[in-house]
């Protein structure tokens, strides 16, 4: 995976970062410590953290020359945020990391064929069986702004890729592809996956 | 609404069919929903189901992607195997298509005007004049035909 290059902006994308920071910092810049190297230009996290039962929406890094980055915190909402247990402890390693840029076109690539593909197909077995579809489960978390975007254009076959993404059916129970599609992208939208 | 180039080759009988699209495109339901009767949600034999989705059969076996658990499933709404597709003006008909394999992949339904209306994926609503304009390459062949008082 290549990183930006140093004299241009570019968006990243965090699913799971370990943060090092004191128990209490909302509202309050903190102090990331991050494991992967392409943290070099100024960049926009759209993923989010867990801290002990609160949280906060990454709004904006501010970047150094130096491995120590800033983050700028706005409080959302404490409830969106998943216990720290999930996430193996708020210190946990492993910061994965692509370039927005990468993530989209890639989905968008994969989006397109397996609308080419797939377009007049009403089975959820061959649209979930299609490669793209399974390469677009793989990318994991990182694809969800993405896919949120795509989503209202063509809800219901997008349902089976968001639930293996996520590990639960967040819309279990919705009656409607609209209700479900509402309940998918509220848990978005409380997550910073989805605007 | 005219028609779709795209259509008529992914549906070459189209070309030589009477068609019209009644719809645009809509992915919050399928064919089996719409021949079923529902435009709210996906019918798909999926298990475990995924909220969205339908399928009045229950997990296990019901849940098995079959041209009898479809033909369960229509019976459900009242429907019973019969003979042909022509119209008969009591009674309301769905076709079920299977590919090649077996598997189905469509339904269409009969209106009392002797049409067919069938809902293409997640792509839209035509209405055709018989059940073989959507057959072929993209859903196979009519497999059962099914009727129910109207």
């Amino acid at each position: 995976m290549s990183g930006p290059s140093n004299d241009s902006p570019h968006q990243l994308e965090v699913d799971v970062f370990s943060v090092v920071a004191e128990d209490d910092y909302l509202g309050d810049s903190v102090t990331m410590e991050h494991t992967h190297g392409l943290l070099t230009t100024p960049w926009v996290i759209t993923g989010h953290i867990a801290h002990g039962g609160s949280g906060s929406r990454v709004e904006q890094l501010e970047t150094s020359p130096t491995s120590t980055k800033r983050l700028l915190l706005e409080t959302i909402n404490r409830e969106w945020v998943r216990p720290v247990a999930a996430l193996g402890g708020y210190r946990r390693r492993g910061i994965n990391v692509r370039p927005i840029e990468a993530v989209s076109v890639r989905f968008r690539q994969l989006a397109d064929r397996w609308d080419a593909d797939t377009a007049f197909s009403s089975s959820a077995h061959e649209f979930v069986a299609h490669p793209a579809y399974l390469e677009v489960i793989g990318m994991g978390l990182q694809v969800l702004p993405f896919l949120f975007e795509r989503l209202p254009s063509k809800p219901a076959p997008w349902f089976p890729a968001l639930r293996a993404i996520v590990g639960v059916d967040v819309a279990d129970g919705a009656e409607t592809a609209e209700a479900a599609m509402r309940a998918w992208l509220e848990w978005g939208l409380a997550r910073g996956y989805a605007r | 609404m005219s028609g779709s180039p795209s259509l008529e080759r992914a549906f070459p009988s189209l070309r030589r069919g009477e068609y019209r699209i009644t719809s645009p495109a809509d992915g919050r339901y399928n064919c089996i929903a719409f021949a079923a009767g529902d435009t709210t949600r996906y019918w798909w034999p999926l298990d475990p189901l995924v909220g969205g989705y339908h399928w009045p059969l229950p997990p296990g076996s019901g849940r098995a992607c079959t041209l009898s658990n479809f033909e369960a499933a229509f019976a459900t709404l009242g429907y019973e195997g019969c003979e042909s597709a022509e119209l008969e003006l009591p009674y309301e008909k769905v076709a079920i298509y299977v590919g090649a394999n077996g598997v189905p992949t469509h339904a269409s339904r009969q209106l009392a005007s002797g049409a067919w209306i069938s809902k293409l994926g997640s792509n839209v609503d035509i209405t055709h004049r018989t059940p073989e304009n959507v057959g072929g390459r993209a859903y196979g062949d009519v497999a059962i035909v099914m009727r129910r008082p109207r």
